[in-house]
């Protein structure tokens, strides 16, 4: 696969507070990356860095296979934090100027201000859109040359459901042409819903990278009750296929290390004198995959 | 270049309150050298003709014409200034930046826009000087002598904006980039304050015996240097009666120039180097 971007031990320290420790992941073409941390777990500033804003304290990175510069910026889109123009100039004009930045075709601007639906505002100034419609012409900046990676610091921050689901809409049209994306988010449900690889970032520290379904390994888990929990547990524990057993809520959590079918598991304890009153067999959400990768490691 | 320029242009002319001011700045300097044309000042009672002092004849009135215009590059600073600091407000520095502007590219598009405001004032001014010294008030003078002061004058404005352009990055804010540079320039005296009394102290605390005339280490201080390129003309009322000239033009003092020239080159270096090595 190409590589679109590579990020070899990254570190930046801001005096005593290590922001981004020791970073290192790549980003392949085509796919949809999300970085997902809470909040000050170092994505803006792994973000800031690659994109020429942070110096790093150590560490490298290489767009496109090239040593970093600006020329390669202009091949990248990107929206930090929340959307950056000049309030007093139009849409027309502040897209103008990202146009002569990037060194992209006047041409452009009309047909990315239809994409994100801003055409008929394009000569209203910057300061009387609303924070959605501002958003959206973030991203036809960030679209302005066709550019071949596309960087979104969450991206849905601050806008109503009807925002967030337009913003949704037109990122997922961007992948679906091809664009690789990288999306910064400390929101599961919307890298979930538009990852297809995840980058967890914890403390500046890589806590996993990898394929959104692969992230934790996991067999599932089994939700069960019976009219003697307390037998049940110590029947469950004397077996092995279990990594973890717990007690949430009415019902016994009993977290899988090997596969095992739910009507194999109910032979089982069938077979050991447990007749279940429950017994249903799960995937983690993503949400819970990620809050048990923060507390394994705290 | 044209590039830059370009991006300049969108940031500066489009922006509606930046393009009045700017276009006011230079209407103003017209308005001034008109009305210096015409105004007879009281002092003392006594109505002062300008011209007839001679204060618009060659050499003089390049030194007395470019002390004055002078005064104005406040208002192109506060322009300069408020340009700047809002690319840090407004964050747009950083969405430059990520698009690919690179930071020297950032910086020498300020500069540029400062040099073009510094010659443009300085062309302004020319045929300001020009149009008086040569048609309204015709004297014997040679329009050429004392022309060192058009660039003096261009050097000196040149200089103030590349002053405030490092406390705009410096300080980031509007308000306090202004301030920056009156407490800098209030250091400045202070430190004059302090020289003088460590002259007065050698010279056993005898006041009178301190040469205002002599060398003075903090008149070579940034905005003291500014101020110094271009004097207050020497003005003699009393020569008027003898019949002698009133005005008498001061020779441009080089060694002003080349500090000068000097903090140019270092404001714009210490700039560069706030905007490379801070975080934004």
């Amino acid at each position: 696969m190409e590589k679109v971007l590579e990020i070899n031990h990254l570190t930046k320290k801001f005096g005593r507070l290590t922001a981004v420790d020791d970073l290192s992941f790549s980003v392949e073409k085509g796919n949809v990356y999300g970085l997902l941390g809470p909040n000050g777990s170092g994505k803006s500033t792994t973000l800031g860095m690659i994109l020429n804003v942070v110096n790093p304290t150590q560490g490298n990175w290489r767009w496109f296979g090239q040593e970093h510069s600006t020329e390669s910026l202009k091949k990248v889109g990107a929206i930090i934090e929340r959307p950056n123009f000049y309030p007093y100039l139009s849409a027309q004009k502040n897209l103008e100027i990202v146009a002569q930045i990037k060194g992209a075709d006047y041409s452009k601007i009309d047909e990315k201000l239809k994409i994100v639906g801003l055409s008929e505002r394009k000569k209203d100034k910057f300061a009387t859109f609303s924070l959605g419609m501002k958003q959206r012409l973030a991203i036809a900046a960030a679209m302005l040359n066709d550019p071949h990676v596309l960087i979104l610091d969450e991206p849905t921050n601050g806008l109503d459901p009807q925002g967030i689901i337009q913003i949704r809409e037109i990122i997922l049209t961007i992948a679906s042409q091809g664009t690789t994306i990288i999306l910064a988010s400390h929101l599961l449900d919307e890298v979930e819903k538009v990852c297809s690889h995840v980058v967890i970032l914890e403390k500046g520290k890589t806590l996993y990278s990898g394929r959104v379904e692969e992230m934790t390994a996991s067999f599932g888990y089994f939700e069960l009750n019976a009219s003697d929990p307390k037998n049940l547990k110590s029947v469950l524990e004397s077996m092995e296929y279990f990594e973890r057993i717990s007690q949430t809520g009415i019902y016994l959590k009993a977290i899988l290390k090997e596969d095992l079918s739910a009507e194999s598991l109910n032979k089982l304890l069938f077979e050991k004198g447990i007749v279940l009153t429950h017994l249903v067999k799960r995937k983690e959400s993503l949400e819970n995959q990620f809050l048990e990768l923060i507390q394994n490691r705290n | 270049m044209l590039r830059l320029l370009k991006i300049e242009w969108n940031k500066i002319y489009y922006y509606k309150t930046a393009r009045v001011f700017t276009i006011l700045y230079f209407v103003m300097l017209l308005i001034m050298g008109g009305i210096l044309a015409v105004i007879k000042p009281d002092v003392g009672g006594i109505k002062l003709n300008l011209a007839k002092l001679g204060m618009f004849e060659f050499p003089v009135i390049w030194q007395n014409l470019t002390y004055l215009f002078a005064i104005a590059k406040i208002f192109l600073a506060v322009i300069i200034i408020t340009n700047v600091t809002n690319e840090y407000t407004n964050g747009t520095l950083k969405q430059n930046l990520i698009d690919g502007l690179g930071k020297n590219e950032f910086l020498i598009s300020k500069i540029t826009t400062n040099a073009i405001f510094a010659v443009f004032s300085t062309l302004f001014v020319l045929v300001i000087i020009f149009v008086l010294g040569q048609f309204v008030f015709p004297g014997e003078g040679s329009f050429f002598n004392g022309m060192e002061y058009l660039l003096v004058y261009c050097l000196k404005l040149f200089l103030f904006f590349s002053i405030c352009l490092f406390f705009s990055f410096f300080l980031k804010k509007s308000a306090f980039a202004l301030l920056g540079v009156v407490v800098w320039w209030m250091i400045e005296k202070g430190l004059g304050l302090v020289e003088f009394l460590y002259k007065a102290m050698v010279k056993k605390w005898d006041f009178e015996k301190v040469d205002p005339n002599g060398f003075w280490l903090t008149e070579y201080l940034p905005l003291n240097t500014s101020a110094n390129l271009i004097k207050l003309p020497n003005f003699n009322p009393l020569n008027f009666q003898k019949g002698e000239p009133v005005f008498m033009l001061v020779d441009v003092d080089y060694s002003y120039i080349i500090t000068g020239v000097g903090y140019l080159l270092l404001f714009t270096f210490l700039s560069f180097r706030l905007l490379k090595k801070r975080d934004l």
